[in-house]
Protein backbone atom coordinates (compact mmCIF):
# COMPACT_ATOMS: atom_id res chain seq x y z
CA UNK A 1 0.00 0.00 0.00
CA UNK A 2 1.48 3.34 -1.02
CA UNK A 3 2.11 6.17 1.42
CA UNK A 4 -0.55 8.36 -0.23
CA UNK A 5 -3.25 5.70 0.19
CA UNK A 6 -2.20 5.08 3.80
CA UNK A 7 -2.30 8.80 4.61
CA UNK A 8 -5.68 9.19 2.92
CA UNK A 9 -7.13 6.27 4.89
CA UNK A 10 -5.61 7.64 8.09
CA UNK A 11 -7.20 11.04 7.52
CA UNK A 12 -10.60 9.54 6.68
CA UNK A 13 -10.30 7.38 9.81
CA UNK A 14 -9.43 10.36 12.02
CA UNK A 15 -12.37 12.35 10.61
CA UNK A 16 -14.67 9.39 11.30
CA UNK A 17 -13.33 9.23 14.83
CA UNK A 18 -13.92 12.97 15.37
CA UNK A 19 -17.53 12.69 14.13
CA UNK A 20 -18.18 9.44 16.03
CA UNK A 21 -16.78 10.77 19.32
CA UNK A 22 -18.82 13.95 18.95
CA UNK A 23 -22.03 12.07 18.23
CA UNK A 24 -21.38 9.87 21.27
CA UNK A 25 -20.82 13.01 23.37
CA UNK A 26 -17.24 12.22 24.38
CA UNK A 27 -15.85 15.49 23.01
CA UNK A 28 -18.38 17.68 24.82
CA UNK A 29 -15.88 18.94 27.39
CA UNK A 30 -13.30 19.77 24.74
CA UNK A 31 -15.88 21.42 22.51
CA UNK A 32 -17.31 23.53 25.32
CA UNK A 33 -13.85 24.75 26.22
CA UNK A 34 -13.07 25.67 22.61
CA UNK A 35 -16.49 27.18 22.04
CA UNK A 36 -16.12 29.39 25.10
CA UNK A 37 -13.57 31.22 22.97
CA UNK A 38 -14.99 30.84 19.45
CA UNK A 39 -18.58 31.68 20.47
CA UNK A 40 -17.36 34.94 21.98
CA UNK A 41 -15.45 35.82 18.82
CA UNK A 42 -18.40 34.98 16.57
CA UNK A 43 -20.80 36.90 18.84
CA UNK A 44 -18.49 39.92 18.98
CA UNK A 45 -18.14 39.85 15.20
CA UNK A 46 -21.93 39.69 14.73
CA UNK A 47 -22.62 42.41 17.27
CA UNK A 48 -20.12 44.82 15.75
CA UNK A 49 -21.47 44.18 12.27
CA UNK A 50 -23.98 46.31 10.45
CA UNK A 51 -26.78 43.79 10.83
CA UNK A 52 -26.71 43.93 14.59
CA UNK A 53 -26.38 47.70 14.56
CA UNK A 54 -29.54 47.83 12.48
CA UNK A 55 -31.49 45.95 15.11
CA UNK A 56 -34.33 47.85 16.67
CA UNK A 57 -33.18 47.42 20.25
CA UNK A 58 -29.71 48.78 19.63
CA UNK A 59 -31.09 51.58 17.51
CA UNK A 60 -33.41 52.55 20.33
CA UNK A 61 -30.57 52.55 22.85
CA UNK A 62 -28.21 54.51 20.61
CA UNK A 63 -30.90 57.06 19.79
CA UNK A 64 -31.87 57.35 23.42
CA UNK A 65 -28.29 58.21 24.36
CA UNK A 66 -28.25 61.29 22.11
CA UNK A 67 -31.73 62.69 22.68
CA UNK A 68 -33.18 65.01 25.30
CA UNK A 69 -34.73 63.60 28.46
CA UNK A 70 -38.40 63.77 27.39
CA UNK A 71 -37.65 62.01 24.11
CA UNK A 72 -35.76 59.31 26.01
CA UNK A 73 -38.81 58.77 28.20
CA UNK A 74 -41.07 58.55 25.16
CA UNK A 75 -38.73 56.00 23.55
CA UNK A 76 -38.58 53.95 26.72
CA UNK A 77 -42.37 54.04 26.93
CA UNK A 78 -42.60 52.76 23.36
CA UNK A 79 -40.04 50.05 24.09
CA UNK A 80 -41.90 49.12 27.25
CA UNK A 81 -45.15 48.85 25.30
CA UNK A 82 -43.47 46.59 22.70
CA UNK A 83 -42.02 44.35 25.40
CA UNK A 84 -45.42 44.15 27.15
CA UNK A 85 -46.99 43.23 23.82
CA UNK A 86 -44.43 40.43 23.39
CA UNK A 87 -44.92 39.35 26.99
CA UNK A 88 -48.71 39.17 26.60
CA UNK A 89 -48.30 37.20 23.43
CA UNK A 90 -45.90 34.76 25.05
CA UNK A 91 -48.11 34.45 28.18
CA UNK A 92 -50.67 32.59 26.08
CA UNK A 93 -48.16 30.09 24.79
CA UNK A 94 -47.10 27.10 26.89
CA UNK A 95 -43.38 27.77 27.41
CA UNK A 96 -40.73 29.80 25.70
CA UNK A 97 -37.04 30.59 25.93
CA UNK A 98 -35.57 33.99 25.13
CA UNK A 99 -32.30 33.91 23.22
CA UNK A 100 -29.81 36.29 21.75
CA UNK A 101 -28.59 35.97 18.17
CA UNK A 102 -24.84 35.42 18.23
CA UNK A 103 -24.16 34.99 14.54
CA UNK A 104 -25.15 33.70 11.14
CA UNK A 105 -24.50 30.35 9.54
CA UNK A 106 -20.95 30.31 8.21
CA UNK A 107 -22.13 28.34 5.19
CA UNK A 108 -23.25 30.92 2.57
CA UNK A 109 -25.65 28.40 1.09
CA UNK A 110 -27.90 28.48 4.14
CA UNK A 111 -29.92 31.35 5.58
CA UNK A 112 -29.73 30.55 9.24
CA UNK A 113 -28.84 32.24 12.51
CA UNK A 114 -27.10 30.94 15.61
CA UNK A 115 -28.69 31.65 19.02
CA UNK A 116 -27.14 31.44 22.47
CA UNK A 117 -29.58 28.87 23.92
CA UNK A 118 -29.56 25.15 23.18
CA UNK A 119 -30.48 21.73 24.48
CA UNK A 120 -29.63 22.78 28.05
CA UNK A 121 -32.54 25.25 27.90
CA UNK A 122 -34.93 22.59 26.58
CA UNK A 123 -34.78 23.60 22.92
CA UNK A 124 -35.38 20.79 20.43
CA UNK A 125 -35.32 20.58 16.64
CA UNK A 126 -38.28 22.05 14.69
CA UNK A 127 -39.42 24.39 17.50
CA UNK A 128 -40.82 27.68 16.13
CA UNK A 129 -38.85 30.87 16.67
CA UNK A 130 -40.49 34.28 16.88
CA UNK A 131 -39.66 37.93 17.38
CA UNK A 132 -41.87 40.77 18.66
CA UNK A 133 -45.58 40.15 18.87
CA UNK A 134 -45.56 36.63 17.46
CA UNK A 135 -43.76 37.23 14.18
CA UNK A 136 -42.60 33.86 12.92
CA UNK A 137 -39.02 33.89 11.65
CA UNK A 138 -38.18 30.20 11.34
CA UNK A 139 -37.63 26.87 13.01
CA UNK A 140 -34.80 25.33 15.00
CA UNK A 141 -32.69 23.25 12.61
CA UNK A 142 -29.88 21.98 14.82
CA UNK A 143 -29.34 21.96 18.57
CA UNK A 144 -26.05 21.94 20.46
CA UNK A 145 -25.63 21.98 24.22
CA UNK A 146 -25.57 25.75 24.62
CA UNK A 147 -26.39 27.04 21.15
CA UNK A 148 -28.89 26.29 18.40
CA UNK A 149 -29.12 26.99 14.69
CA UNK A 150 -32.39 28.52 13.49
CA UNK A 151 -33.38 28.05 9.85
CA UNK A 152 -34.99 31.30 8.71
CA UNK A 153 -38.12 31.49 6.56
CA UNK A 154 -36.07 32.61 3.57
CA UNK A 155 -33.76 29.56 3.63
CA UNK A 156 -34.00 27.30 0.57
CA UNK A 157 -34.71 24.35 2.85
CA UNK A 158 -37.43 26.11 4.86
CA UNK A 159 -41.10 25.13 4.66
CA UNK A 160 -44.00 25.74 7.01
CA UNK A 161 -47.74 25.02 6.85
CA UNK A 162 -49.62 28.32 6.54
CA UNK A 163 -53.07 29.78 6.07
CA UNK A 164 -54.20 33.01 4.44
CA UNK A 165 -56.47 35.36 6.39
CA UNK A 166 -58.99 35.48 3.49
CA UNK A 167 -62.63 34.37 3.28
CA UNK A 168 -61.76 30.74 2.43
CA UNK A 169 -58.93 30.54 4.99
CA UNK A 170 -56.77 29.09 2.19
CA UNK A 171 -54.15 26.58 3.26
CA UNK A 172 -50.72 26.33 1.69
CA UNK A 173 -47.04 25.83 2.35
CA UNK A 174 -44.63 28.74 2.76
CA UNK A 175 -41.23 27.99 1.26
CA UNK A 176 -37.96 29.93 1.12
CA UNK A 177 -35.10 29.95 -1.34
CA UNK A 178 -36.04 33.09 -3.27
CA UNK A 179 -33.78 35.73 -1.75
CA UNK A 180 -35.45 37.94 0.81
CA UNK A 181 -38.99 36.97 -0.21
CA UNK A 182 -40.82 33.71 0.47
CA UNK A 183 -43.47 31.88 -1.51
CA UNK A 184 -46.82 30.47 -0.52
CA UNK A 185 -47.46 27.37 -2.63
CA UNK A 186 -50.20 24.76 -3.04
CA UNK A 187 -53.18 27.13 -2.82
CA UNK A 188 -56.16 25.73 -4.78
CA UNK A 189 -57.00 27.75 -7.93
CA UNK A 190 -60.63 28.41 -6.93
CA UNK A 191 -59.72 30.30 -3.76
CA UNK A 192 -59.40 34.07 -3.84
CA UNK A 193 -56.26 35.64 -2.42
CA UNK A 194 -55.16 39.20 -3.02
CA UNK A 195 -52.14 41.42 -2.28
CA UNK A 196 -52.17 42.63 1.30
CA UNK A 197 -53.75 39.47 2.76
CA UNK A 198 -52.03 38.35 5.95
CA UNK A 199 -50.47 34.88 6.07
CA UNK A 200 -50.16 33.07 9.40
CA UNK A 201 -49.05 29.61 10.53
CA UNK A 202 -51.90 27.16 10.13
CA UNK A 203 -51.24 25.01 13.20
CA UNK A 204 -51.39 21.89 11.01
CA UNK A 205 -47.70 21.19 11.59
CA UNK A 206 -46.59 19.43 14.75
CA UNK A 207 -45.10 21.83 17.29
CA UNK A 208 -46.01 25.02 15.40
CA UNK A 209 -48.98 26.82 16.98
CA UNK A 210 -51.63 28.50 14.82
CA UNK A 211 -51.60 32.25 14.39
CA UNK A 212 -47.92 33.19 14.21
CA UNK A 213 -47.62 35.99 11.68
CA UNK A 214 -45.51 35.08 8.64
CA UNK A 215 -46.04 37.92 6.21
CA UNK A 216 -48.36 39.59 3.73
CA UNK A 217 -49.16 38.70 0.14
CA UNK A 218 -47.23 40.87 -2.34
CA UNK A 219 -48.06 39.26 -5.69
CA UNK A 220 -50.39 36.44 -6.69
CA UNK A 221 -49.22 34.14 -9.51
CA UNK A 222 -52.12 32.31 -11.08
CA UNK A 223 -51.62 30.09 -14.13
CA UNK A 224 -54.84 28.54 -15.48
CA UNK A 225 -53.13 25.34 -16.63
CA UNK A 226 -51.81 24.53 -13.17
CA UNK A 227 -53.82 23.03 -10.31
CA UNK A 228 -52.46 25.41 -7.68
CA UNK A 229 -51.74 29.11 -7.50
CA UNK A 230 -48.75 30.70 -5.78
CA UNK A 231 -48.17 33.93 -3.92
CA UNK A 232 -45.00 35.88 -3.21
CA UNK A 233 -44.94 37.03 0.40
CA UNK A 234 -43.17 39.83 2.16
CA UNK A 235 -42.09 38.50 5.59
CA UNK A 236 -43.34 40.74 8.41
CA UNK A 237 -40.20 40.32 10.52
CA UNK A 238 -36.97 41.88 9.29
CA UNK A 239 -34.91 38.73 8.80
CA UNK A 240 -31.74 40.73 8.17
CA UNK A 241 -31.68 42.48 11.53
CA UNK A 242 -32.37 40.00 14.31
CA UNK A 243 -30.94 40.44 17.78
CA UNK A 244 -33.31 38.92 20.36
CA UNK A 245 -35.68 36.05 19.59
CA UNK A 246 -37.95 33.65 21.49
CA UNK A 247 -38.16 29.90 20.96
CA UNK A 248 -41.60 28.44 21.71
CA UNK A 249 -41.17 25.09 23.47
CA UNK B 1 11.71 19.79 13.44
CA UNK B 2 10.92 18.32 16.86
CA UNK B 3 8.69 21.28 17.66
CA UNK B 4 6.95 21.38 14.26
CA UNK B 5 3.72 20.00 15.68
CA UNK B 6 3.81 22.44 18.58
CA UNK B 7 4.20 25.28 16.09
CA UNK B 8 1.30 23.86 14.07
CA UNK B 9 -0.95 23.73 17.16
CA UNK B 10 0.07 27.26 18.11
CA UNK B 11 -0.67 28.63 14.64
CA UNK B 12 -3.98 26.73 14.44
CA UNK B 13 -5.10 27.82 17.92
CA UNK B 14 -4.48 31.45 17.02
CA UNK B 15 -5.67 31.55 13.44
CA UNK B 16 -8.73 29.27 13.41
CA UNK B 17 -10.83 31.36 15.88
CA UNK B 18 -9.73 34.48 14.00
CA UNK B 19 -10.87 33.00 10.68
CA UNK B 20 -14.23 32.00 12.26
CA UNK B 21 -14.69 35.53 13.61
CA UNK B 22 -13.82 37.21 10.32
CA UNK B 23 -15.96 34.76 8.33
CA UNK B 24 -18.94 35.55 10.58
CA UNK B 25 -18.55 39.20 9.54
CA UNK B 26 -18.10 38.32 5.86
CA UNK B 27 -21.34 36.30 5.71
CA UNK B 28 -23.19 39.48 6.72
CA UNK B 29 -21.94 41.44 3.72
CA UNK B 30 -24.44 42.09 0.92
CA UNK B 31 -24.58 39.51 -1.88
CA UNK B 32 -22.43 38.52 -3.74
CA UNK B 33 -19.68 39.62 -1.32
CA UNK B 34 -21.05 37.31 1.39
CA UNK B 35 -19.66 34.49 -0.74
CA UNK B 36 -16.06 35.34 0.11
CA UNK B 37 -14.75 32.16 1.72
CA UNK B 38 -12.04 33.00 4.19
CA UNK B 39 -11.26 29.31 4.93
CA UNK B 40 -10.53 28.78 1.21
CA UNK B 41 -8.32 31.88 1.09
CA UNK B 42 -6.47 30.84 4.25
CA UNK B 43 -5.96 27.28 3.01
CA UNK B 44 -4.80 28.43 -0.44
CA UNK B 45 -2.22 30.81 0.98
CA UNK B 46 -1.31 28.29 3.69
CA UNK B 47 -0.60 25.66 1.05
CA UNK B 48 1.55 28.06 -0.95
CA UNK B 49 3.49 29.03 2.19
CA UNK B 50 3.87 25.63 3.89
CA UNK B 51 3.83 23.35 0.81
CA UNK B 52 3.40 20.52 3.27
CA UNK B 53 0.81 17.87 4.08
CA UNK B 54 0.33 19.52 7.45
CA UNK B 55 -2.15 21.84 5.72
CA UNK B 56 -4.59 18.92 5.51
CA UNK B 57 -4.58 18.60 9.32
CA UNK B 58 -4.98 22.35 9.56
CA UNK B 59 -7.98 22.08 7.22
CA UNK B 60 -9.43 19.34 9.45
CA UNK B 61 -9.10 21.56 12.54
CA UNK B 62 -10.59 24.54 10.71
CA UNK B 63 -13.56 22.69 9.24
CA UNK B 64 -14.21 20.77 12.49
CA UNK B 65 -14.76 24.10 14.21
CA UNK B 66 -16.53 25.69 11.25
CA UNK B 67 -18.98 22.76 11.32
CA UNK B 68 -20.22 23.87 14.76
CA UNK B 69 -21.71 26.93 13.11
CA UNK B 70 -23.63 25.32 10.26
CA UNK B 71 -27.14 23.89 10.09
CA UNK B 72 -26.12 20.66 8.36
CA UNK B 73 -25.43 17.44 10.32
CA UNK B 74 -22.02 17.54 11.98
CA UNK B 75 -19.32 16.04 9.79
CA UNK B 76 -20.55 17.12 6.37
CA UNK B 77 -18.48 20.31 6.19
CA UNK B 78 -15.59 18.60 8.00
CA UNK B 79 -15.42 15.73 5.50
CA UNK B 80 -16.01 17.93 2.44
CA UNK B 81 -13.38 20.47 3.45
CA UNK B 82 -10.67 18.04 4.54
CA UNK B 83 -11.09 15.71 1.57
CA UNK B 84 -11.05 18.70 -0.78
CA UNK B 85 -7.76 19.80 0.76
CA UNK B 86 -6.40 16.28 0.42
CA UNK B 87 -7.20 16.23 -3.31
CA UNK B 88 -5.84 19.74 -3.82
CA UNK B 89 -2.51 19.04 -2.13
CA UNK B 90 -2.08 16.06 -4.41
CA UNK B 91 -2.97 18.22 -7.43
CA UNK B 92 -0.60 20.92 -6.25
CA UNK B 93 2.29 18.50 -5.99
CA UNK B 94 1.54 16.53 -9.14
CA UNK B 95 -0.04 19.01 -11.55
CA UNK B 96 0.34 22.64 -10.50
CA UNK B 97 3.91 22.22 -9.10
CA UNK B 98 4.48 25.93 -9.25
CA UNK B 99 3.86 29.14 -7.44
CA UNK B 100 2.77 32.53 -8.62
CA UNK B 101 -0.46 34.33 -9.35
CA UNK B 102 -1.78 31.55 -11.58
CA UNK B 103 -0.96 28.88 -9.00
CA UNK B 104 -2.75 30.88 -6.29
CA UNK B 105 -5.80 31.23 -8.52
CA UNK B 106 -5.76 27.53 -9.44
CA UNK B 107 -5.37 26.42 -5.83
CA UNK B 108 -8.26 28.64 -4.66
CA UNK B 109 -10.40 27.48 -7.58
CA UNK B 110 -9.73 23.79 -6.98
CA UNK B 111 -10.28 24.01 -3.21
CA UNK B 112 -13.63 25.76 -3.79
CA UNK B 113 -14.63 23.32 -6.54
CA UNK B 114 -13.74 20.14 -4.67
CA UNK B 115 -15.24 21.43 -1.42
CA UNK B 116 -18.51 22.26 -3.18
CA UNK B 117 -18.44 18.95 -5.05
CA UNK B 118 -17.95 16.85 -1.90
CA UNK B 119 -20.43 19.04 -0.02
CA UNK B 120 -23.10 18.53 -2.70
CA UNK B 121 -22.41 14.79 -2.87
CA UNK B 122 -22.62 14.58 0.92
CA UNK B 123 -25.91 16.47 0.96
CA UNK B 124 -27.28 14.30 -1.83
CA UNK B 125 -26.28 11.18 0.10
CA UNK B 126 -27.74 12.43 3.37
CA UNK B 127 -30.98 13.48 1.67
CA UNK B 128 -31.53 9.81 0.82
CA UNK B 129 -31.42 8.76 4.48
CA UNK B 130 -32.84 11.76 6.33
CA UNK B 131 -35.57 14.36 5.75
CA UNK B 132 -33.62 17.11 7.49
CA UNK B 133 -31.24 17.58 4.57
CA UNK B 134 -32.26 18.30 0.99
CA UNK B 135 -30.15 18.53 -2.12
CA UNK B 136 -29.61 22.24 -2.74
CA UNK B 137 -29.91 22.16 -6.56
CA UNK B 138 -29.93 25.61 -8.18
CA UNK B 139 -29.04 27.39 -4.93
CA UNK B 140 -25.88 25.29 -4.72
CA UNK B 141 -24.85 26.10 -8.29
CA UNK B 142 -25.33 29.85 -7.83
CA UNK B 143 -23.41 29.77 -4.53
CA UNK B 144 -20.57 27.83 -6.15
CA UNK B 145 -20.30 30.24 -9.10
CA UNK B 146 -20.46 33.28 -6.81
CA UNK B 147 -17.87 31.77 -4.48
CA UNK B 148 -15.45 31.12 -7.34
CA UNK B 149 -15.99 34.57 -8.87
CA UNK B 150 -15.42 36.33 -5.55
CA UNK B 151 -12.98 34.13 -3.61
CA UNK B 152 -10.46 33.44 -6.39
CA UNK B 153 -9.75 37.13 -7.21
CA UNK B 154 -9.52 37.98 -3.49
CA UNK B 155 -7.02 35.12 -3.01
CA UNK B 156 -4.94 36.35 -5.95
CA UNK B 157 -5.01 39.90 -4.63
CA UNK B 158 -3.88 38.77 -1.17
CA UNK B 159 -1.21 36.59 -2.75
CA UNK B 160 0.20 39.55 -4.69
CA UNK B 161 0.30 41.64 -1.50
CA UNK B 162 1.73 38.86 0.68
CA UNK B 163 4.35 37.84 -1.92
CA UNK B 164 5.98 41.24 -1.37
CA UNK B 165 6.19 40.56 2.36
CA UNK B 166 6.82 36.82 2.61
CA UNK B 167 9.85 35.61 0.61
CA UNK B 168 8.60 32.01 0.43
CA UNK B 169 5.64 33.17 -1.68
CA UNK B 170 7.82 34.78 -4.35
CA UNK B 171 7.85 33.10 -7.76
CA UNK B 172 11.64 32.98 -7.73
CA UNK B 173 11.74 31.08 -4.44
CA UNK B 174 12.74 27.45 -4.91
CA UNK B 175 11.69 24.58 -2.73
CA UNK B 176 12.44 20.86 -2.57
CA UNK B 177 9.71 18.79 -4.17
CA UNK B 178 8.67 15.65 -2.33
CA UNK B 179 6.83 14.16 -5.27
CA UNK B 180 9.67 11.99 -6.54
CA UNK B 181 11.23 11.28 -3.18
Amino acid sequence: MSKTVRTTLLIIGVLGLIVGLRLAGYTRFLEQAARAVTDRIVRAAYQTSGAAAKSQALRAIETAQCLPEDTKIRLLEDENAALREQLFFLKDTARHVGAQVIGRDLDPLGTTIIIDQGAAAGITVNRPVIVGNGLFIGKVARVNETTAVVRLLSDFQSSVAATVANREKSLGVVEGGFGLTVRLNLIPQNELIKPGDAVITSGLEAGIPRGLMIGTVEVVEKKPQEPFQEAILNPTADLEALSVVSVIL
Amino acid sequence: MKYRWLLFIFVAALSVPLILGLQSILVLLPAPFNNISLPVIALSLGLLIWKSGVIVWYAAALFAMLDWYTATPYGLVLYAGTLAMLVVIWLYRAVITNQGVLAAALVAFTITSFFQLFYALGRAGLSLVTDTVVFPGAAWLSTYVAQVLITVPVTVLLYVVLARLIPVLKVTHTHRSTLYG
